[in-house]
């Protein structure tokens, strides 16, 4: 009884802590750069592309354009592939395939992002800049080394989805003489729509808070982009390219930066989470 | 002609396990035939092979002969979506799709490239019609079909096939997860689908089995027992195996 009584008083300050820390980082990152955008204003920190710390302006737009313009891009080549893969693997691979091709898709999680990084500059940026022109370091190449990162996240959450769809459905479109594509498409697939956009929007938010590899694929700099092969820099790039050396105004305005990533991540894990929510209520009801 | 579908000396088996052993019946066509027999005798597996379902699953081998209309539906030219654009399958649970009303019976059309429009609308309300669902449904076509109650899904998993147009409707306990009045009026939709197609349903329910069908199968343990008119098979077996079956003294 006693014992009982400690080990629960235990775990619940660790479970507590957890918890604590989220609230302590929530509340510092928005302590030091909330008053910042208001100093500065929300229309000149949000709307402005001028970043000059040295002269106190500090706009974000091209940086918030850039990271939206780099993990669309990611999402188109993470949701074709990873979705793709998915497919191959739950409806068409036959199994001795999957045994060897799942755990691979899935080791490609555990490769260090400074690795997927120096992969992109050493072999894509030279072919994207002989090939398609413009620096190399672009959106383009950031969008193909995101992609390829956020693949594992996307496969493996849509395996999971479509090998959740009912086996009845299946069977039920086999039996009226659907083949195995018709089958997928017209029945497995919008079954299985919402898990998939969940699968998508997780992604998402691994792609827009990815940092090292973005650094050192997307250029970082501070124009506005008017091509997908030109440089950008994206929030998280932003921070951690001049935390080193920002004081003052500037180190609270990389906090703002922060906190503008920590709102956009937030937005889109709640998508999320209310998708994957209402599809699992569906499935109890049947 | 006389038979509809003739099994001819047919063996299955799961790997290493013999779930079908060299049986041969026919099935007659505009007609409703009953397999009944004790769980894991080999009946629904039997009835998996008249539209080639069991091809999904690993490890299956056949041997023997089904004809459908005179044809081999095993032969390797047998075009598999037109087989079972003709013999179509309802299962144990309904299972709609989670599409619309409309979506679900129109599916089979489009599966097949039928022609869509006023072509399709015509063929769902037909379908829905002779499943009794139209006046219930005309006006929730795009509800879910997944809200539907047990009874109308598997009315719906009806009408699905229907818009397709078969031959031969495999049945494979359709009623097991419906309550005794949807059984009965499942029992009387098949009685008149019977006057155009032919019925193939397995049972556990003997009762099932004598109230709707004209033939009866008794599979057990994968041989067919005894197949003869219902009426012969539940009230004058030729088979002591059988009347002890038929009367419940053992399975």
């Amino acid at each position: 009884m006693k014992q009982d009584k400690i080990i629960q008083i235990a775990l619940t300050i660790v479970a507590l802590s957890a918890i604590s820390s989220l609230v302590l980082i929530t509340v510092f990152v928005f302590k030091e750069g909330l008053p910042i955008i208001l100093r500065v204003g929300a229309k000149d920190f949000f709307l402005s592309g001028d970043w000059y710390p040295g002269e106190g302006k500090f706009g974000i737009m091209n940086m918030i354009i850039g990271s939206l313009a780099v993990t669309a891009g990611a999402i188109i080549i993470g949701a074709v592939f990873g979705l793709g893969c998915a497919v191959v693997l739950t409806q068409f691979a036959p199994r001795q395939l999957v045994v060897i091709l799942k755990p691979a898709i899935e080791v490609l999680a555990g490769i260090p992002s400074v690795v997927y990084g120096f992969i992109g500059v050493v072999v894509l940026v030279p072919l994207v800049r002989e090939y398609l022109g413009g620096p190399g370091l672009s959106i383009l190449t950031s969008s193909i080394v995101l992609g390829i990162m956020v693949l594992p996240t996307i496969t493996s959450i849509s395996v999971d989805v479509i090998q959740a769809v009912p086996k009845s459905y299946r069977d039920g479109a086999i039996a009226l003489g659907a083949t195995r594509w018709q089958t997928t498409h017209m029945v497995i697939l919008k079954a299985a729509k919402s898990g998939i956009l969940a699968a998508f929007i997780l992604g998402m938010g691994r792609a827009i808070g990815e940092t090292m590899a973005v650094i050192m694929v997307a250029g970082n700099a501070l124009e506005l982009p008017h091509s997908i092969l030109d440089p950008v820099r994206t929030l998280t790039s932003n921070i951690a390219l001049e935390m080193g050396y920002a004081a003052g105004e500037h180190r609270q305005a990389l906090f703002a930066t922060g906190v503008t990533l920590f709102v956009i991540i937030m937005i889109l894990n709640t998508i999320a989470l209310t998708i994957s929510r209402r599809s699992a209520g569906k499935a109890a009801k049947k | 002609m006389d038979s509809k579908i003739e099994v001819r000396n047919l063996n299955l088996y799961y790997d290493t396990f013999h779930a079908v052993k060299d049986v041969t019946m026919s099935v007659k066509p505009q007609s409703i035939t009953a397999i009944i027999g004790p769980s894991g005798c080999g009946k629904s597996t039997l009835l998996r092979c008249f539209n080639r379902m069991n091809d999904l699953v690993e490890g299956s081998r056949i041997s023997g002969q089904i004809l459908f209309n005179g044809q081999d539906i095993y032969n390797s030219s047998m075009d598999l979506t037109q087989l079972r654009r003709k013999v179509g399958m309802v299962f144990q649970r309904p299972n709609p799709f989670p599409l619309s009303v409309f979506e679900n019976v129109a599916f089979g059309r489009r599966v097949h490239g039928l022609p869509k429009g006023s072509e399709t609308q015509m063929a769902v309300e037909k379908s829905l019609c002779a499943t009794g669902l139209w006046d219930e449904l005309k006006d929730k076509l795009n509800m879910s079909a997944l809200s539907l109650s047990a009874e109308q899904q598997q009315r719906l998993c009806i009408s699905r096939l229907l818009a397709i147009e078969p031959e031969v409707l495999l049945m494979d306990e359709p009623c097991s997860a419906l309550d005794p009045i949807a059984t009965g009026n499942i029992e009387d939709l098949m009685k008149e689908l019977a006057i155009n197609y032919t019925i193939v349903i397995v049972t556990h329910n003997m009762q099932q089995a004598a109230r709707v069908s004209e033939q009866t199968a008794l599979f057990w343990l994968g041989e067919l027992v005894e197949y003869d008119s219902t009426v012969r098979i539940f009230e004058n077996p030729s088979k002591k195996q059988t009347e002890d079956y038929v009367t419940g003294r053992f399975g």
